[in-house]
């Protein structure tokens, strides 16, 4: 299974955001997006999980020939939107009891809550006294639980502490068999030390960078350069 | 303070052609028209800018005319027909004590214009960095000279020449204003300074304090009736001379006072800013956000709803969590049927025993009555705000059989939480006609009794399907949907053209009863076919 962009393109008013993008992700990999603050990505993302509509080109599971739906998109957003009414425990059993026929693995809403770090103390808390990262945490238990297809991280480790993150990083690691997962960051090392192939978006195109700058000693320089910016400034 | 004061000029002017432009852009089918191009320094944007001045200055003397034909004009008309049907013009008593409590002291105490929150304080003071006292200090004579400004012709045209006083009253309210007005900044800031007090902040006080202020005046009219002096002696020379002298101590306090970079600090900050803007939108939202302070852990830990599952487990939780919005109005209504059915009852029993008296003909009114007893717009205002406007983020959210399921859930919910006022508004009907001892009009009214708990899930089932089809709320808050302003307000001419219906037919009844059973069908389909298409966020 492969998901392919072919051609996209969606504007704003004048500003084009997406002018001519095409990539084909493959299965079993996690994609690191990079771009310039304002190129895109979030607007991609919301392409492939059906939020926005693009004015043309297409988004297809290449396994069924299919525009991917709502149920094969799982989406982490930077800015964590949940029910601020729930208790965390709450939340995961709700998520657990309509999601029942997509997920596999039957564990308790006890040992899923345990399992992303969330303190015990907190699983019996208003979701609306969580900080940042709790919510995070709770977004990216969704996905685990679901494990979409398709799985799009917007800037999904920024706000987890330095353990949190390590065991964010594992999860996502033993998750993407099977899975095409797209990380959206800013930060290089996490790109570099996440992601099995970095994709870039500048001006309103997509590119992939090759295996031997990401491994290259110049790669944050180069990276820069497919940016668009000037690597020695 | 003079680079302050055009600087400030011109960020609100900035600020308000943006808005402007922001605005057209948004306007259904011209808005894609309007270009972002507008955004930047043109000719059209020194047009806008101008036009935007212009509206101000109108907007000015159109409020403030607005404002002195509703609170003090008309209410003083309408006082001089009750008491003194024979004179001309307006009493001045009438008048003074009018502005008296609504301006002079309500106006002038819950405002302030140094600790009011507005964006373009936070932009000014903390991202320009903007000297803080002649900031505020040009702030407060900018709203000194507007009052003059936009009052003063209004006061005139009012006073003078539909009231027929001397055109000294308009000069001197004028005077008692600007120096109740100082005063009330000064105190204002004092009390911030020395107790800790922002009245900026005292939403719960300040509004009931303009609440009661025109009732005060109407008792002190009431109760100055005969006093002519009360007006003469409010409005002479010396009383203003006096007032003016009592303004100077406030005056010297607002120009000496230290620490306004102190205040600035405190209330113009981002987080202080947002959250007064949030709080106004909250205020747009209905439904404020759940209080985390509310539940206990035995609230947020309890089997309450163990045996419920999905989406009844989720709306179980919501209802619950938010009940406390509810119940205020709930009870309202509650006790308002009561007291009226206990007052028909008392005025039946004793004033309306003829036999003509048919207790079926209100059925119209009823119509009415029911449409304003509906909570289903405050229900789905809160329900948005408070939970669909995470939710809908996700895919399974939105999905057809997801919306049906949670729209079913709902209307259970909400037609429970209207039917006990409804049921109740049954048994006041069959009580009144028991109290004019007339028990044979209840087989009369007996399609009118079941067409009311119809009615009040006919308005509920119209409300939810207005939501779900057209999803008027953006998440910022605020509302945008033609076609939901259409058709709400549909219903509300519908339901208020039954007023004046005057018939008793059964026929009336029978097509409301028809019409509700219709609807639910119909809106189940609708739900199913548009929702997954149209109920999403904005």
């Amino acid at each position: 299974m492969n998901l392919q962009i072919d051609h996209l393109q969606k504007s704003f008013s004048e500003k084009s955001v997406l002018k001519d993008a095409s990539f084909t992700f493959e299965k079993g990999k996690i994609y690191g997006l990079l771009g310039r603050n304002g190129a895109g990505k979030t607007t991609l993302f919301n392409c492939i999980s059906g939020e926005l509509k693009a004015e043309s080109g297409s988004i297809k599971m290449l396994a069924d020939d299919m525009t991917p739906v709502a149920c094969d998109v799982g989406y982490v957003y930077a800015t964590p939107v949940l029910p601020d009414f729930l208790t965390g425990y709450e939340f995961v059993r709700f998520y657990l009891d309509i999601n029942r026929d997509k997920i596999s693995h039957s564990k308790t809403v006890e040992e899923y809550l345990t399992m992303v770090g969330l303190d015990q103390d907190d699983w019996y808390r208003l979701i609306k006294g969580y900080s940042h990262g709790m919510k995070n945490k709770l977004q990216m238990l969704c996905v685990l639980m679901a494990q979409p297809p398709v799985v799009l991280l917007d800037e999904p480790l920024t706000s987890f502490d330095v353990v949190a993150a390590h065991q964010m990083k594992e999860l996502l690691r033993e998750m993407k068999v099977g899975h095409i997962l797209i990380l959206s960051t800013h930060i290089l090392q996490i790109a570099s030390d996440i992601c099995d192939e970095i994709v870039v978006l500048n001006d309103g195109l997509l590119q992939g960078v090759g295996e031997e700058i990401m491994h290259a000693p110049d790669f944050e320089e180069q990276v820069i350069r497919l940016l668009g910016g000037d690597a020695d400034a | 303070m003079h680079n302050t004061a055009l600087t400030t000029w011109r960020l609100q002017r900035s600020m308000a052609v943006n808005r402007f432009v922001y605005r057209l852009q948004h306007l259904p089918l011209v808005g894609k028209k309007v270009p972002s191009s507008l955004y930047r320094g043109s000719e059209i944007k020194s047009l806008f800018s101008a036009l935007s001045l212009i509206s101000h200055i109108l907007s000015g003397f159109v409020k403030k005319a607005i404002y002195l034909a509703a609170f003090i004009y008309l209410p003083a008309q309408q006082a001089m027909e009750w008491l003194f049907p024979e004179q001309e013009g307006l009493s001045l008593t009438m008048v003074f004590l009018l502005f008296f409590c609504m301006n002079l002291l309500a106006g002038s105490f819950v405002n302030s214009t140094v600790l009011n929150v507005t964006e373009d304080k936070y932009v000014i003071l903390n991202l320009m960095r903007a000297d803080a006292k002649n900031y505020y200090l040009q702030q407060i004579l900018l709203k000194l000279a507007g009052d003059t400004l936009f009052f003063l012709p209004g006061l005139i045209v009012a006073l003078c020449v539909l009231g027929k006083l001397s055109l000294w009253v308009p000069l001197a309210l004028l005077l008692e204003l600007l120096a109740f007005r100082g005063i009330g900044e000064a105190l204002g800031l004092w009390l911030y300074d020395k107790k800790d007090f922002n009245i900026a902040h005292t939403g719960k006080v300040g509004l009931p304090i303009l609440g009661v202020s025109l009732p005060a005046a109407a008792g002190l009219i009431y109760l100055c009736r005969g006093i002519p002096t009360v007006g003469t002696v409010g409005t002479h020379p010396i009383t203003v001379l006096v007032v003016l002298i009592v303004c100077l101590p406030a005056l010297r306090y607002l120009l000496g006072f230290g620490g306004y970079t102190y205040v600035a600090r405190q209330t113009a900050t981002y987080s202080v800013v947002m959250q007064g803007i949030l709080a106004v939108q909250d205020a747009g939202k209905s439904g404020s956000a759940v209080d985390e302070k509310a539940f206990g852990e035995k609230d947020l830990h309890s089997n309450k709803f163990e045996k419920l599952h999905g989406y009844d487990y989720l709306n179980a939780l919501f209802f619950d969590r938010n009940k406390r919005q509810y119940r205020v109005l709930w009870r309202i209504k509650i006790i308002a049927i009561t007291v009226l059915t206990i007052g028909g009852c008392v005025a039946g029993f004793f004033l309306l025993n003829t036999p003509g008296t048919k207790v079926s003909t209100i059925m119209p009114a009823l119509v009415f009555i029911l449409y304003l007893m509906c909570s289903g717009q405050r229900v789905c205002r809160s329900l948005f705000y408070n939970c669909d406007v995470c939710l809908l983020k996700y895919g399974y959210y939105r999905q057809g059989d997801a919306l049906l399921q949670n729209f079913r859930i709902r209307l259970r919910r909400l037609v429970w939480m209207d039917m006990v006022p409804a049921l109740l508004l049954c048994a006041g009907i069959v009580l009144f006609i028991f109290s004019i001892r007339q028990p044979w009009q209840l087989v009369d009214c007996v399609p009118m009794l079941l067409t009311i708990p119809l009615l009040s899930i006919f308005f509920d089932i119209y409300q939810l399907l207005l939501y779900y089809i057209f999803q008027p709320y953006l998440e910022a808050g605020g509302q945008k949907s033609v076609g939901y302003s259409v058709f709400s307000m549909l219903i509300y001419v519908a339901a208020y053209a039954c007023l004046q219906v005057h018939t008793d037919s059964i026929w009336f009844t029978l097509s409301i009863m028809a019409l509700t059973v219709v609807v639910i069908p119909v809106s189940y389909a609708l739900i199913y076919r548009l929702a997954p298409k149209c109920f999403h966020l904005k």
